[in-house]
């Protein structure tokens, strides 16, 4: 039979390859094996390891929850959103995901300062500090709201506004830039945060 | 006797600048925890005072010091630390799953071996680009849970990430592997105002 390791393969030779792999991957993957969807695998194609995900599908999809945290984060600072997010034609669930930068207002520099939108450099000369949510939205229009302006649900040129880009990425001249260093990581940051905050505000604004 | 004298004290000048000198140049950053010794020849970018403090970047060719203002452009490692707090990054395996696709625009590959941070739970992976570039991500976890969001995850991510070309990887990876055995990432929450 043609059992490699505990699992049963057709073909024997493909069967020690992804074993190999498995055992390759745990190498790699310190401690952090029993995270791996139950489908997912890595096989050895052209003498590479690939890691194939078969999960997503399989899985019973998860019903709409709303975490305390999220819930909080809403209760705080959706109102104040919301009514700024408008005049300047914006959607407000993508201005929230802003609030990842401070895990939507629970952590970080968030805690002493109250800037839930990371506009907190890394100097202590230049932190912003909000006594209030709508204080602290209003000091995130008051930096942005002009860039940002009719950029509706499109998150690519929102995020290129507050980038100082017009919708094609093209920097413009006396635009803002909110983080210069990290473009790359910070814009996948925040494409989270607003994808969160998608599935989020729906909830929130249903249990009103 | 004064000539012997004042021969002990040039020396003993001479080894304190040397001292001074050497010391390596330390990064800090309190918001995630990150204390990182900067590791020899590379050059530390600096953070502008009104953006956001994510971690480190370094560049690791000195004569290339645009490469701070244009991280894909250049060999560069970095540390980018961010909150636990959607689903998509919120484990070790979806946090290297996202780097690989969502970065690096490919699936994760098999790193080389030995890439982990000493006593924390670590992922490594791998990723060859269109372009002659090389992409690779050891990525961790630390920080208290919060209950709030997910009681079962540390609160804090973060991406170790070597982007280089293969002509230079041996040397870089020795970079790299200096930056995972040194770097200390211990969070801490400020006090609530």
């Amino acid at each position: 039979m043609p059992f490699i390791g505990d699992k049963f393969y057709i073909n024997p030779a493909y069967g020690r390859a992804v074993e190999r792999a498995r055992e390759a991957e745990s190498v790699s993957q310190h401690a952090g094996s029993e995270e791996r969807g139950q489908g997912d695998h890595w096989v050895t194609i052209d003498g590479n390891h690939v890691l194939i995900q078969e999960t997503q599908a399989k899985r019973a999809p998860t019903p709409p929850h709303l975490s305390a945290r999220d819930k909080a984060y809403l209760d705080k600072y959706y109102d104040a959103v919301a009514a700024l997010a408008k005049k300047y034609n914006v959607d407000p669930a993508i201005v929230l995901g802003v609030g990842i930068e401070s895990g939507f207002a629970s952590k970080g520099t968030y805690l002493s300062t109250g800037d839930a939108f990371g506009m907190t450099g890394g100097s202590t000369n230049h932190m912003t500090r909000a006594a209030s949510p709508d204080q602290n939205v209003q000091q995130f229009f008051d930096n942005y709201g002009n860039q940002i302006r009719g950029t509706g649900s499109d998150a690519s040129a929102f995020i290129n506004a507050l980038q100082g880009r017009n919708p094609s990425g093209k920097r413009v001249a006396g635009w803002k830039v909110y983080n210069s260093v990290r473009p790359v990581e910070w814009r996948r940051l925040i494409n989270r945060g607003i994808g969160e905050m998608r599935q989020a505000v729906p909830i929130h604004l249903s249990r009103d | 006797m004064v000539r012997t004298m004042l021969v002990a004290a040039a020396v003993m000048a001479v080894a304190s600048l040397s001292a001074a000198t050497d010391k390596p140049q330390i990064y800090r950053n309190e918001e995630f925890g990150i204390t990182l010794p900067v590791p020899e020849g590379v050059l530390l970018c600096p953070n502008p005072d009104g953006e956001h403090d994510h971690g480190p970047v370094m560049v690791l060719d000195r004569s290339e010091a645009k490469g701070c203002n244009d991280a894909e452009g250049g060999r560069i490692v970095e540390v980018f630390a961010s909150f636990n707090a959607v689903q998509a990054t919120k484990t070790l395996r979806k946090l290297l799953q996202s780097e690989c696709t969502d970065t690096a625009k490919g699936g994760c590959r098999l790193a080389p071996p030995d890439l982990r941070i000493s006593g924390m739970r670590s992922a490594a992976g791998r990723v060859n680009r269109s372009g002659r570039w090389i992409d690779i991500f050891v990525v961790t976890q630390a920080g208290k849970p919060d209950p709030a969001f997910d009681a079962s995850v540390p609160s804090v991510n973060y991406v170790l990430w070597l982007h280089t070309r293969p002509e230079r990887l041996e040397e870089d990876l020795r970079t790299f592997r200096a930056v995972l055995a040194t770097i200390r990432l211990s969070p801490v929450d400020p006090p609530r105002r």
